[in-house]
């Protein structure tokens, strides 16, 4: 009992790391209808902001640390922005364009070799601003800044499907991803809503870095992983439910620490192998719908 | 229709990646350490600076001697690289000021392999076709150094290897009549069995409830082989054997798996960021387990990663620290006056006894021909290094200076320093 305890308490700051950058993915998908493979990368970036305005203030850690993420979600918003005018807006515009594939794989190239360059190819210490006391929660424990993480993607995934649920902003954007032309039609201007899911999405990425930074540390490399599984997290929610997106980024990261118990090494070909028979059963993932097309 | 190209958010792009240039400098706890690439350099000579060893003044020599060394400056293995280019420097400037051969200088040749197998191998032909070397130091990165040492062994040019464990780069051509391969580092196997008999002896734990956790990699799927080979010539075998992804960040699993196997302690092979992790996890979940390992805990990146906390009072497998002989401290003292850091004195003193070992060679032979120095190299030398070399390191069968148990020890954390442990 003890030990799935530990398992669900460690699955749950994975999945909830997962649940931030996963949210990201389903609003770029929403808007636009592309993927931003660079989001990794700008995860990544949004760490190494926030560690160096920790370091270029250089004072208490309560202070510097929210201003470090505050540096984070910046500077993945622009980031996203940015990729999003270069990269993403000159090669899509409709169903049949795909070029967005090589284009976004290609920034991530390029964002890894400048982290490389600029930062440090190692991994680099992030400060631990809550300490490093252990938090029981009976026989298990979790790190302070885990069961920061867990509180604080509670905290940004609720406030961001408010915002898309009771907003205007949020019914604009809903509109576009539910039908872009006939959103046009009714005055939305979808490339701004396009520059703002992507924004948004770096945001939320930037964030997720500057949380994950005090666990994890910071290395560069670090953001394929963390792509992967927020992916997997978006498909198997279904990638148009923001709330299925949750729970199966939660879910995603018990069964990856249940598994590590349970089979050890073969831990990450025994997810994935579930992943593909699970969605072979349910294609449309957890929660989603399939598509109908009316002709 | 496509859209124009953004020419302004590009311009945008420029400014704001010269801002994080800026920022980037100043992550707490440094940027990038200290790398050289490419090119010669040459160490100033201090006439004034007294050698770490005593050393005689070589013989003179028809031409110019240049050493080479090739290492993994730029990388994951930049601090233990930087820092046997940091011995191989002190060797060379220690000779020189003696002396060097019949009062000329030698001259250093240093090249950065940035990792990279594929560019150890140019450098190496390099160091032997175009700057004319009479021996090669370093191959911090076992990968480059198996890359690279057919081009030396078919040249005929002595290969010191002062870093890695891998015992197949001194192996390979032992069955050649003349092995031109030789290194001053810790081996692998060796390490192993001095961990496991210091935690039965020292630390009460049986041998047969030690479990071994390494990472995924190729360096953990070694040290796994290793260990266990290690455990079964002591007559057990490891309690359980489990494994880390490189990259993760919670191995409470594990461990818990490790505890329900009845094992009391582990060995990690694991590098920085997942021994962190490891440690972290322990904490977690309470564990009652002991940790232990081999050289790796001595690189500076895991005190930096993990701090002094986490890593306090566990045993680790050394070769050398600074408060060890007099040569020892000899060295510390340099490598704080010069380079204003000791950053993993470990590697120094390896680099430095190589560079040594192979000057002294060179000397002996009175030339730079290979198969002379091979032949000097094999018949003793009656060197006091600052590593446990002994005074007659090397045999015709025998290329490795630290092969033996006796000659390592383990060592711990204390005060950022490593320091002998109880």
């Amino acid at each position: 009992m003890d030990i799935v305890l530990q398992f669900i308490l460690s699955g749950l700051a994975l999945g909830a790391i997962y649940a931030v950058v996963a949210q990201g993915i389903y609003v770029t998908f929403a808007a636009t209808r592309t993927f931003n493979f660079a989001q990794g990368e700008v995860t990544v970036i949004g760490a190494f902001l926030a560690l160096s305005t920790i370091g270029f203030l250089a004072g208490p850690i309560g202070v510097t640390f929210p201003l470090g993420i505050l540096v984070g979600l910046l500077g993945g918003a622009l980031l996203a922005i940015i990729i999003e005018r270069v990269a993403v807006a000159p090669v899509s515009g409709g169903p049949e364009r795909h070029e967005w594939l090589v284009s976004t794989a290609g920034v991530a190239f390029i964002l890894l070799n400048a982290m490389t360059v600029i930062w440090t190819r190692e991994t680099v210490r992030f400060p631990k601003p809550f300490g490093e006391q252990v938090i029981q929660f009976g026989p298990a424990g979790l790190l302070p800044q885990e069961v920061f993480v867990i509180v604080a993607a509670v905290v940004v995934v609720g406030l961001l499907l408010l915002v898309l649920e009771r907003t205007q902003l949020g019914r604009a954007f809903r509109a576009v991803a539910f039908n872009r032309e006939a959103a046009e039609l009714m005055g939305i201007d979808s490339r701004w809503m396009a520059v703002g899911a992507y924004a948004l999405s770096g945001a939320l990425a930037g964030l997720a870095g500057s949380l994950v930074g005090p666990i994890t540390n910071v290395n560069a490399y670090m953001g394929l992983n963390l792509l992967i599984k927020a992916f997997i997290a978006a498909i198997v929610g279904g990638i148009g439910n923001p709330w299925g997106i949750v729970v199966a980024a939660i879910l995603l990261g018990i069964a990856e620490a249940g598994l590590s118990y349970a089979i050890g090494a073969w831990r990450e070909a025994a997810l994935l192998a579930l992943i593909i028979i699970f969605l072979g059963v349910r294609p449309n993932g957890l929660f989603g719908r399939a598509a109908v097309e009316k002709v | 229709m496509n859209a124009p190209v953004p020419w302004r958010w590009l311009r945008i792009l420029g400014g704001l990646l010269a801002a994080v240039v800026v920022l980037a400098g100043c992550q707490p706890g440094g940027g990038p350490s200290t790398t050289t690439t490419g090119g010669a350099t040459v160490p100033t000579a201090n006439p004034n600076v007294k050698t770490i060893v005593p050393v005689q003044p070589g013989p003179a020599m028809p031409g110019e001697v240049k050493i080479g060394f090739i290492s993994s400056m730029t990388g994951a293995l930049n601090d233990s690289s930087t820092a046997n280019l940091r011995g191989f420097e002190l060797a060379i400037e220690d000779w020189n000021n003696a002396g060097g051969f019949g009062g000329k200088k030698v001259v250093p040749v240093i090249y950065d392999d940035e990792l990279r197998p594929q560019r150890a191998v140019e450098l190496t032909q390099r160091l032997i076709n175009v700057d004319r070397v009479a021996g090669i130091v370093g191959y911090n990165f076992s990968g480059s150094a198996l890359a690279a040492i057919d081009i030396a062994q078919a040249a005929g040019v002595p290969v010191m290897a002062t870093g890695g464990g891998v015992l197949e780069i001194t192996n390979r051509y032992s069955k050649e009549p003349i092995n031109y391969m030789f290194g001053v580092r810790m081996l692998d196997r060796v390490q192993a069995l001095v961990a496991f008999k210091f935690m039965r002896d020292k630390r009460n734990v049986q041998l047969n409830r030690i479990a071994i956790l390494g990472d995924t990699s190729g360096y953990g799927q070694q040290g796994t082989a290793d260990g266990t080979a290690s455990l079964n010539d002591l007559g057990a075998r490891p309690c359980a054997t489990e494994t880390i992804a490189p990259g993760d960040t919670d191995a409470s699993a594990q461990l818990q798996r490790i505890q329900s196997a009845g094992c009391e302690a582990v060995i990690l092979y694991t590098l920085a960021p997942e021994t962190t992790a490891i440690l972290n996890s322990a904490r977690k979940i309470n564990s009652p387990l002991k940790f232990f390992g081999n050289w790796g805990w001595s690189q500076p990146a895991l005190y930096k990663l993990a701090g002094e906390e986490l890593l306090r009072g566990i045993p680790f497998v050394q070769s050398f620290t600074v408060d060890y002989s007099p040569e020892a401290r000899a060295l510390n003292e340099r490598l704080l006056e010069k380079y204003k850091e000791s950053l993993f004195p470990l590697n120094s003193a390896q680099g430095y006894d190589g560079t040594m070992l192979l000057l002294r060679a060179i000397a002996k032979a009175q030339s730079t021909e290979g198969a002379k120095i091979v032949a000097a190299l094999e018949s003793g030398s009656g060197y006091k290094g600052v590593t446990r070399v002994n005074d007659a390191p090397y045999s015709k069968t025998d290329h490795e200076a630290l092969d033996q148990e006796s000659m390592y020890f383990m060592g711990e954390w204390r005060n950022g320093v490593i320091v002998t442990a109880q």
